[in-house]
């Protein structure tokens, strides 16, 4: 759907005005480089603007809807979901320079930050603090606290620290028709709905974030990092179900199944057995006083359920080692094809391991190779699929198997995503498991934030099929 | 029981079946609104009675517990009690005390969204709420998220209705996150002589201490009496918790009674305790951590004239409590607050004395005994708000007998009131679920066409709302 090219001259013209030339960008080759995410998926926008500030922010949000423009902000770019392409053109809000921390205020245990502080800024500010931030998304280095909301991301540590809608207090918002709000903030139950929880994962839907209040934790005094090998994945399973039941809530419990660990060692010599079923990679962290004995739990469940070796980090340099093939995997599988579809389902921790299985099945039904890691305390899973986007009968495979992945997962209780967000990529799905009525109450929720529905169309929620 | 058993709805509604259910909402369309209705103990305290109240008991839902995945599936009719006999033989436990023994329904707690001690250390009632079955205004049933940990699929409307005080779905059936019961539980007892001096001794323990669940801080005169619950691990909550009593004994402002003893009031109530330490702090585990936490409930909970809720960031909470302080100067008044929540419940007695209070310094003697005593409190409530406010937080009426606060709206009109007015039209545009409206911020400033819309709908549902009837029982 082009925007009439009068209509675009006239806003480029109110928007150079506003902003001067060195913050709107026009040109083609540009604009082509906020044209994509981590899907690989490409439109470019019609314009691009850098807001440094809200009050930016909120100008050019009126400008855009003053000439009908699409409104798409952007901070990293990292989602896999296609939730920053700008599939109808209009007006990209690149949030990467709204970069500053506000403020640091350990004895509030909160930090005020601009959206598009990256995510590694702000831990590495929060070091000399004694603190953390606690989402942690693999993305850390080029993903933004701004663009962490938009997708309530997760990451590896976030099975004992939640995820980011657990750690977001307050926000400020620049809403469709450009006006200015606050929502939350640092003191605790404040009247009305909780509205932050409904902006945090809303992927640029119900308005544009420019201003946050985070929660942030202190330290652990210590880290200890163990790697568990198992022949068998439904054992391996049972003991990430044992190590909670018995009372411990490791930061970290990751798992990677054969397949992985086959590619893993094959391009990134991790040192995994290469003929195991699976390893567990768990971390337990707090004060020296509860580690000790956590790690002690860890390991004793992993010996009764029969794990063939343990291997526990005793410095950094063996904790960076036993990371290496999980941090890997991403890499790794990428070599196996021209590209890699990373999946992103949830189900109940107690069925990951029937998820695992139908993975595996369906994967053969189709003459496709997929692997697995997982955040296997959450019963996420990423089924990771190398194929050849240039190979029309892959392509027309894999398309097929993803649905069935997908339905398998609703069918097992589960969510579509689990931390990469809906996107454009998987809005044809969302109602398969929110169904009709559920899908129709969030569009309503939608329009009466966006009437017009100007901000990021085509994402994150639909219409639902039929009229309900 | 319920301080409410005084007050009930004129009419109440008890459906048998969802179908029953979806129908009386469907003909309660263009009527004077309907409240869902748990225990009725909010209502109780709020000393507001709705019109026609819609009770769940009857309706028919299955408890699933699955205990390999930590999660439990119950109706919002059960009794917290009920959800903790179920949970307590598999050594689980659902760890959100809402503060009055288990007496509110599962569904009361989350549309209260009321969220207990242990926010402290395990966060609010929304972040243990995985999943929501919920009958719309209209009839229509939903399932919002379910039994999986995480989950990113469209907006966080299960996050939305925790707190959604009965204005936009009736809650049915709820999936919750549960835990392990901790292995150990200590309690730790001081009394500082201003709150300033609690928060500079409280402050820097929260860093370090990972099993600090819970921090009250009771009004003991000028001063505060303050609770601490270190829960988890056994040999982390005993370090943690001989640590913690080792830096409060040496702060500045610690209150040490002649001859070592403790320093609170509780104390004479609670009798015979297993006590140890000693030096101003007292250390307590077992039944005598349980006396000490009864005490501060009945104190939350005792006959109030007026209930206030203020918030401020939380190292203003000295500020705060200094600013109340001086407004009920002269009056009886008692204060329970969170300490790292920043949040401060104020209990204006309805009679007698206030629990917090001095009595050696005469000041229950002017109690409020009747509801008239406590009239003219609307000009010091509006001067609380305005401190409150200026120190950028707010003040909210949470219980008042009839004349106490006049017209005063319970909450301040908000500049994001329009948004909260946008969503019950999204929920519920006929108006049918009157809930608890009158916690609900209204807009700043005029508000949009829709939004008044809706706020006219749910005007009409209040209509025919009685006024309190709490005979001096908030
Ligand atoms: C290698 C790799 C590893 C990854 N690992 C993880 C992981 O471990 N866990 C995980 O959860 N995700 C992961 N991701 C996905 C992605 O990095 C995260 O979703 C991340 O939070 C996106 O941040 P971003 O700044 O790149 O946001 P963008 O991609 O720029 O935006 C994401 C969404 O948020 C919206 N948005 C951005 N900024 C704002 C704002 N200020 N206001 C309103 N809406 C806004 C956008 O419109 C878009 O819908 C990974 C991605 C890659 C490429
Ligand atoms: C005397 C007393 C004092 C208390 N003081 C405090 C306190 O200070 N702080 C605290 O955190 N807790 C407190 N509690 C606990 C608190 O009352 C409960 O946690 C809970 O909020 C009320 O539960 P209920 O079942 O009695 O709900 P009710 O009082 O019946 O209802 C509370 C609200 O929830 C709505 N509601 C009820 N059920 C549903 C449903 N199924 N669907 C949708 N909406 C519903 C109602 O419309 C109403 O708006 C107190 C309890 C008592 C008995």
């Amino acid at each position: 759907m082009a925007l009439p090219p009068d209509r675009l001259e006239a806003a480029h013209r109110a928007l150079v005005e506003r902003f001067g030339p060195d913050r709107v960008l026009t040109d083609f080759r540009d604009r082509m480089a906020y044209a994509y995410d981590a899907t690989g998926i490409k439109y470019p926008p019609d314009v691009v603007v850098f807001p440094l500030s809200t009050e930016d922010a909120a100008d050019a949000v009126r400008i855009a809807a003053h000439h009908g423009l699409p409104i798409v902000a952007r901070g990293g770019g990292t989602n896999i979901s296609g939730g920053t392409v700008p599939i109808r053109g209009g007006l990209c809000l690149a949030l990467n320079r709204m970069d500053r921390i506000l403020d640091i205020d350990p004895e509030n245990h909160t930090a005020t930050v601009q959206p598009g502080v990256r995510n590694l800024a702000l831990q590495e500010a929060l070091k000399p603090h004694g603190f953390f931030f606690a989402p942690d998304p693999s993305s850390h280095r080029v993903s933004t606290i701004g663009g962490n909301a938009g997708e309530n991301a997760g990451g590896p540590h976030c099975l004992k620290y939640g995820v980011t809608v657990n750690h977001v207090l307050g926000l400020t918002l620049v809403l469709a028709d450009g006006s200015v709000v606050r929502l939350g903030g640092p003191e605790q139950d404040r009247p009305g709905f909780d509205l932050v929880s409904l902006l945090v994962g809303s992927e640029g839907t119900l308005g544009i974030i420019t201003e946050l209040v985070v929660r942030i934790l202190p330290l652990p005094a210590e880290v200890r990092t163990l790697l568990a090998v198992f022949d068998d994945l439904e054992v391996a399973m049972r003991t990430v179900s044992d190590i909670i039941a018995a009372r411990v809530v490791p930061a970290t419990m990751e798992l990677l199944d054969r397949g992985t660990i086959e590619v893993v060692e094959r391009f990134a010599r991790a040192g995994y057995p290469e003929d195991a079923e699976a390893v567990l990679l768990i971390e337990v962290d707090g004060p020296q006083e509860s580690v000790a004995e956590e790690l002690d739990r860890v390991e004793a469940i992993c010996r009764r359920n029969g794990a063939r070796d343990l291997r526990i980090a005793q410095s950094e340099a063996e904790r960076e080692a036993l990371w290496l093939g999980r941090r890997a995997a991403y890499g790794a599988a990428g070599r196996l094809s021209a590209y890699v579809w990373t999946q992103d389902v949830t189900v109940p921790r107690d069925r990951l391991v029937e998820m695992l299985r139908a993975c595996q099945a369906i994967g053969r039904k189709y003459g496709i190779r997929i692997i697995s890691v997982a955040h296997a305390g959450d019963g996420n899973l990423h089924p990771l699929v190398a194929y050849d986007p240039q190979d029309a009968d892959q392509v027309r495979r894999v398309k097929a198997a993803d649905r069935e992945i997908l339905e398998a997962c609703v069918a097992l209780g589960g969510s579509i995503s689990g931390e990469h967000g809906i996107g454009h990529d998987k809005l044809p799905n969302l109602e398969l498991q929110l169904g009709p009525d559920l899908l129709g109450l969030m569009w309503s929720v939608r329009r009466a934030f966006d009437p017009d529905l100007r901000l990021n169309p085509g994402k994150a929620v639909a219409a639902p099929s039929r009229n309900v | 029981m319920p301080e409410g058993g005084t007050t009930a709805p004129q009419a109440i509604l008890q459906p048998a079946g969802l179908d029953e259910l979806a129908r009386l909402l469907r003909e309660a369309r263009g009527g004077p609104g309907l409240a869902p209705w748990g225990a009725g103990s909010q209502w109780a305290r709020w000393g507001r009675v709705p019109g026609a109240a819609l009770d769940l008991r009857a309706l028919p839902v299955e408890p699933r517990l699955s205990a390999a995945n930590l999660t439990v599936t119950v109706p919002a009719c059960w009794r917290l009690e009920e959800l903790d006999a179920l949970l307590a033989p598999h050594g689980l436990w659902y760890p959100i005390d809402t503060g009055d023994g288990g007496a509110a329904t599962v569904g009361g707690h989350l549309a209260a969204a009321t969220s207990g001690i242990r926010r402290t250390g395990l966060g609010p009632a929304r972040d243990w709420v995985l999943g929501m079955r919920a009958v719309l205004a209209d009839g229509r049933e939903v399932r919002i998220g379910g039994e999986m940990i995480k989950n990113v699929a469209g907006y966080n409307l299960h996050r939305v209705l925790v707190g959604s005080l009965g204005m936009l779905a009736v809650l049915v059936e709820a999936t919750l996150r549960i835990a392990p019961r901790p292995e150990r539980h200590v309690t730790l007892r001081a009394r500082f002589e201003t709150p300033a001096a609690a928060w500079g001794a409280l402050s820097p323990l929260r860093r370090r201490a990972s099993t600090l669940v819970a921090a009250e801080w009771l009004r003991a005169g000028d001063g505060v009496e303050v609770l601490l619950a270190f829960e988890g691990p056994a040999r982390a909550v005993d370090h943690q918790a001989a640590e913690a009593a080792r830096e409060i004994r040496s702060a500045a402002g610690l209150a040490v009674p002649a001859g070592g003893g403790d320093g609170g009031a509780a104390a004479a109530r609670g009798g015979d305790m297993a006590v140890y330490g000693g030096e101003g702090v007292t250390v307590v585990e077992g039944d005598a951590a349980a006396v000490l936490w009864d005490a501060r409930r009945e104190r939350l909970l005792s006959p109030a004239a007026l209930r206030l809720r203020a918030g401020v960031r939380p190292s203003d909470l000295p500020r705060l409590w200094a600013a109340v302080a001086e407004v009920f100067a002269g009056r009886p008044w008692d204060g329970i607050a969170r300490g790292y929540g920043g949040v401060v419940e104020i209990v204006v007695p309805a009679g007698g004395d206030a629990a917090g209070g001095d009595s050696a310094r005469g000041e229950a003697s002017r109690g409020a005994g009747q509801p008239g005593e406590a009239a003219g409190c609307a000009a010091l409530v509006l001067d609380l708000r305005r401190r409150a406010e200026a120190l950028g937080g707010y003040l909210q009426v949470r219980g008042a007998l009839p004349g106490t606060v006049e017209d005063l709206p319970w909450t301040s009109a908000s500049p994001d009131g329009h948004l909260h007015r946008r969503l019950k039209a999204v929920f519920d545009p006929a108006g049918v679920l009157a809930g608890a409206h009158f916690l609900l911020p209204e807009p700043a400033e005029p508000a949009a066409a829709a939004a008044a819309a809706a706020g006219a709908a749910t005007a009409r549902g209040i209509a025919g709302e009685k006024g309190g009837s709490a005979g001096g029982n908030l």
